[in-house]
């Protein structure tokens, strides 16, 4: 009772703040469309199709001509002011959404209500839903925003989008055929018109669209990714390969374009190149151009998902403050989400609050008591309160939940080597390396950890590994030279040497490891 | 609006009523009078894909009629255990000997803390006219772990198939007593890998006449790993496997000939690298006569492990254009398979995937593969499913391949095939072509009613010996398909068991047939798809050729060995000489 009664009165204070918000954007918005520049207003003519004016003398019958095509423009315009509004779109299972989306959509819907024949309600409600992925809804709003706006191209552009993704790639081709038609120097379109029709195989048709984006928007890197894939399918690699470094000229760094490039060098036997480019790449996925109306949304997604991600970008940027307001915000309508608990806990261990994460994390395990999460966390709390016994018992119990993590072993670790339980401390590192061989900075915190310990044999298997699997990481290799020289083992401490020059000649550390190399060797 | 932002930019969010009316208006007038102004407003209808003027099915859901009572059961109770969402493996075998491929099914069971008692696989024996008879208790294989998958394989080369089951938690091996019943000799062999094991194989890859065996392993997952995850609008969902970002590696276990299994994990070198490992296809990709493994991952790089001819592999799948799709993206690996769709010599790879992904047809060129997806025609018609077990088979004999695609989602999707089942989706059945290209074949799925469920693997062979491929679906919480190929093509098949010199399947043997003036190529193999061991015989469509000229096996090891022409319609046997 208590519960729902604190839902129901932040949920009208939301809708009312929203609600002020919504007033607020909208004034602006007209405000801009207002002082709009006449550059701006002069291509947003060219992109709707428009045609030059023909100068001031008419004759008589262009004049009746246009009599008359006002008297029929009234007409309809009459007709439509009778005919239906469209209809407001409601999600078919609004029983099922989340409290927290509904109470952000409500005002929405809301306006759309209060102004049905507002093809701007109408797109902002579909951007609402298309960015929480209700394609269904966004498309409905789209088509109406589309049928209240025909000359909007950016509606039609959307409504192609929630087309695709709904799975009807026909329907989404004739919306985007159609746009371009209609509005030839609007880039966005043909990007996504290029494609849509790779994906059906229409290659031909698809370089004619990015040709299109490459002439109306020349300083945009996709349409000379574009035309470049299509190359690439006909095996053309010379001129993919000529394309995606334009590409790269215009967005350095770009990793889509750089996987595409390392095709392309690929195809051409150029195997090192292709190795880092594709290494480069990897993992960057397709992109596609941000329009507008892209940039809207990502303040409208309100999924769980998409907040979690949105607090952890601003923990990874150090503004901690900031992610705890966003965990705290989701908190509020996911009160037993443990992973928002979590890593609000983590949070406040990073804004030095232990007290309140420590709080917060048994509040996590209260409400599930078998999450290893929660125990690495409570580990690293009580480490950070002085409280190790208690955080080696929070450690042990996460190794019991996740043996096969190496997170849970390294925790373990850190508690043993509180105590001085080194010897343990090493075998549970150990463990995590196994779990984790890929991983450089475990392999050189054993390594670090066993030259402590006077184990240099032991050192050098680690530090040898770290420079596997990250060799390019100096440390590495002038730690694997450190310890080989107290072994006594020359030449690998001399192949070490080598390596770290080649990474960083002029570096201190490789001249001091050098000068101790040539002094063991005269001494012998 | 920032001056400074590229033109492209600038258009406008707003409608601007002083452009209405001085450059709408007129046109609006144009158009009206033209008569065709709403017309422009909305996005046309969807076009039917599909074959056009023949609709006929192509396959009968028999399981009513089979005496096949298996079903499956995930076990969600509401709490979204991870693995509820991928299980429900199928395995096509003869376990008896008697030339009918029988059936195991997976079965999941339950993961609470406190499970009930799991219901456990089941083995039915086929009696050849599409019924069969529940042997489970008598064979001793109903193994009530959380199972994913199986395989088979004479691992003590005795002559008969010993079966392997994959589970979240310890795998089980069953040696094949040879009388119809099984014993479970995992602690002797020591292969009950207890991770989370999906795919797996049966293949010697050191060609030292024992088969070896090869587990995918998918993530490293146990209950208190669990994550809670949601819909994009709150609603409680199962997470993805990047949630968890607990890759796992996969597990060689070398066979010693004596039983016993030794852990060659980090000897082959297959320690070096982790991913969600879900199906894999074992053949030789650079013919250089050595069985590579390809491994598909969920969400992570997928893995091309290239045999050096040693006992070791090397990851190769990135420079080889084949660890991630064409813009660089790891998709979502369920189900793979090797095929030669271009017939000429090497193998193709072909890939489900994500809905809003597509499945993925990667092209061998010269041991390196170029994503062909939307080529093929196989890009678009995927993009609205998530596909899981696959398989490729002429399944009309017209001598091209057809392709099958099990789907089910793991998430919920707006768009709800099955009211009471929010994961379900179609299957897909595409017509293969002389030109390499997939079209589509309606009815949706090749069966006359629609069926939607979440379905996971999907096992491929000839269930009746009639020389056409049938197909086995299993679905997650439900009952499995029985899929009867029913097609009344006037075109020959032929069919050959390709043995060893051992007299066990030649996995991984290339069988290349001159027919007229064609050439085709198929490969033995049980495993591939997802999660299911299939009809190592392998298969194929004629058209209108009444006999095959020439048939060339290129045996594991690479050597080639000719074995004259055949006349169609028939089953043969090709054994491997001893002598060179």
């Amino acid at each position: 009772m208590e519960i729902a009664n604190g839902v129901s009165a932040r949920r009208s204070w939301t809708m009312s703040q929203r609600d002020d918000e919504l007033t607020k954007k909208s004034r602006a918005k007209r405000a801009r469309s207002r002082t709009q520049p006449d550059e701006f207003r002069r291509h947003d003519d060219r992109a709707r199709g428009s045609t030059p004016a023909r100068g001031a003398r008419r004759p008589a019958s262009v004049i009746a001509l246009l009599g008359v095509a006002v008297l029929g423009v009234g007409g309809y315009l009459g007709w439509r002011w009778l005919a239906a509004a469209p209809e407001v779109v409601i999600p078919s299972d609004a029983d099922q959404l989340h409290p927290q989306f509904w109470s952000y959509v409500s005002p929405y819907i809301q306006r759309v209500r209060e102004a049905p024949r507002d093809a701007d309600q109408h797109a902002t409600l579909g951007l609402v839903y298309e960015a929480n992925e209700l394609w269904p809804e966004a498309q409905a709003c789209f088509r109406n925003a589309v049928e209240l706006d025909p000359l909007q191209p950016l509606g039609r552009l959307h409504l192609a989008i929630a087309t695709q993704k709904l799975g009807d790639s026909p329907g989404a081709l004739a919306v985007l055929r159609e746009t371009v038609q209609q509005f030839p120097g609007f880039a966005f379109a043909h990007h996504r018109l290029g494609d849509a029709l790779l994906e059906t195989g229409a290659i031909a048709e698809a370089e004619s669209a990015f040709r299109q984006v490459i002439e109306h928007a020349p300083t945009a890197p996709e349409g000379y990714m574009g035309l470049a894939d299509v190359k690439l399918r006909a095996r053309d690699f010379v001129r993919a390969a000529e394309l995606l470094e334009t590409a790269l000229e215009l967005r350095p760094g770009d990793r889509s374009a750089s996987y595409l490039l390392g095709l392309a060098y690929g195809g051409l036997g150029r195997r090192a190149d292709a190795q880092r480019e594709l290494n480069r790449g990897a993992n960057s996925g397709k992109k596609y151009m941000i329009d507008p109306w892209m940039r809207e949304l990502p303040p409208h997604a309100k999924g769980v998902p998409r907040q979690m991600r949105r607090a952890l970008a601003f923990m990874k940027a150090g503004r901690h403050a900031q992610a705890a307001q966003f965990f705290e915000e989701t908190l509020r309508w996911h009160p037993r989400n443990v992973d928002v608990m979590n890593n609000l806990a983590i949070v406040y261990m990073r804004l030095e609050q232990p007290e309140k994460a420590r709080d917060m994390l048994l509040r996590a395990e209260r409400t599930n008591y078998d999450r290893y999460a929660t125990y690495v966390n409570l580990a690293l709390c009580h480490i950070q309160l002085g409280q190790v016994r208690k955080a080696l018992e929070y450690a042990d119990r996460a190794v019991t939940l996740a043996p096969k993590v190496a997170q849970t072993h390294r925790i373990r670790a850190r508690c043993l080597l509180r105590f001085q339980r080194n010897d343990d401390a090493v075998e549970a590192l150990r463990i995590a390396a196994r779990l984790e061989p890929k991983d450089s900075a475990l392999h050189m915190q054993l390594g670090n950890l066993c030259a402590q310990l006077n184990r240099d044999a032991e050192a050098k298997e680690h530090y040898r590994d770290a420079t596997i699997q990250a060799p390019s990481l100096l440390q590495a290799h002038l730690s694997l030279g450190d310890v080989c020289l107290r072994l006594g083992e020359l030449d690998e401490a001399s192949a070490a040497l080598a390596a770290a020059q080649r990474l960083a000649p002029d570096d201190p550390q490789v001249t001091s490891l050098a000068n101790r190399l040539s002094g063991f060797e005269n001494r012998r | 609006m920032s001056t400074t932002q590229p033109q492209y930019l600038r258009v406008s969010t707003t409608f601007k009523r002083a452009t209405f009316w001085t450059v709408v208006l007129p046109l609006a007038a144009t158009v009206l009078i033209a008569g065709s102004f709403t017309a422009c407003h909305r996005a046309s209808p969807s076009a039917s894909t599909g074959n056009g003027a023949d609709d006929r099915p192509w396959f009968e859901d028999v399981t009513a009629r089979s005496n096949v009572d298996f079903e499956h059961t995930s076990g969600h109770d509401g709490r979204y255990w991870f693995p509820e969402i991928s299980t429900g493996g199928v395995g096509l075998f003869d376990y008896d000997g008697d030339g009918y491929l029988d059936l195991y099914f997976v079965q999941g069971g339950s993961l609470g803390p406190s499970p009930t008692a799991a219901p456990g696989n089941k083995l039915y024996r086929n009696r050849g006219d599409w019924t069969f008879e529940d042997v489970t208790e008598i064979a001793g294989v109903g193994d009530a772990g959380y199972g994913m998958g199986c395989t088979a394989g004479d691992y003590d080369d005795d002559g008969d198939l010993d079966l392997y089951v994959t589970n979240v938690g310890p795998n089980v091996l069953y040696r094949n007593n040879g009388d119809g019943t099984f014993t479970d000799v995992t602690a002797q062999a020591g292969v009950g890998d207890d991770g989370w094991g999906s795919s797996c194989t049966f293949v010697d890859y050191d060609r030292d006449g024992y088969v070896d065996l090869f587990v995918a392993n998918y993530i490293n997952w146990s209950r208190g790993q669990e994550l809670e995850c949601y819909s994009r609008v709150g609603r409680r969902d199962y997470c993805s496997p990047k949630n968890y970002n607990a890759s796992a590696r996969d597990t060689m276990y070398r066979n010693l000939g004596d039983g016993t299994f030794e852990d060659a994990t980090v000897s082959s070198h297959l320690s070096q690298a982790f991913g969600n490992g879900f199906g894999i296809a074992c053949a030789d990709y650079n013919g250089d006569g050595h069985l590579d493994f390809y491994v598909a991952n969920d969400g992570t790089a997928n893995q091309l492990w290239m045999s050096d001819g040693s006992g070791g592999f090397t990851e190769e799948a990135l420079i080889s254009g084949c660890a991630l799709n064409h813009y660089g993206w790891a998709e979502a690996g369920m189900g793979v398979a090797a095929v030669d769709v271009e017939n000429d010599g090497d193998l193709d790879l072909f890939m489900s995937h994500l809905h809003e992904e597509t499945n993925t047809f990667y092209l061998n060129r010269n041991g390196k593969f170029e994503d062909a997806t939307a080529i093929m025609g196989l890009a678009a018609p995927s993009l609205g499913f998530t596909g899981f077990g696959l398989g490729f088979a002429d399944f009309d004999h017209d001598g091209s391949v057809d392709l099958y695609v099990a789907n089910g989602r793991v998430k919920f999707a707006d768009r709800q095939y099955d009211p009471d089942d929010p994961y379900a989706e179609p299957n897909l059945l595409f017509r293969g072509s002389e030109t390499g290209q997939f079209q589509e074949v309606m009815p949706r799925g090749g069966t006359s009613t629609l069926l939607a469920a979440t379905s996971r693997a999907a096992a491929f062979g000839d269930l009746d010996n009639d020389g056409d491929i049938d197909i086995v679906v299993a679905n997650k919480d439900g009952r499995p398909h029985l899929l009867s190929n029913i097609i009344d093509s006037p075109n020959n098949w032929i069919m050959f068991r390709v043995l060893n010199r051992h007299g066990g399947d030649a996995v991984g043997a290339t069988v290349r047939i001159d027919v007229a003036d064609r050439i085709q190529w198929r490969i033995v193999q049980r495993t591939y798809s997802y999660c299911a061991s299939n009809d190592p015989r392998i298969h194929y469509g004629l058209g209108p050729a009444q006999q095959v000229d020439a048939v060339t096996v290129r045996w594991p090891g690479g050597r080639e060995e000719s074995f004259g022409s055949f006349a169609a319609g028939q089953i043969y046997e090709l054994r491997e000489r001893t002598t060179q």
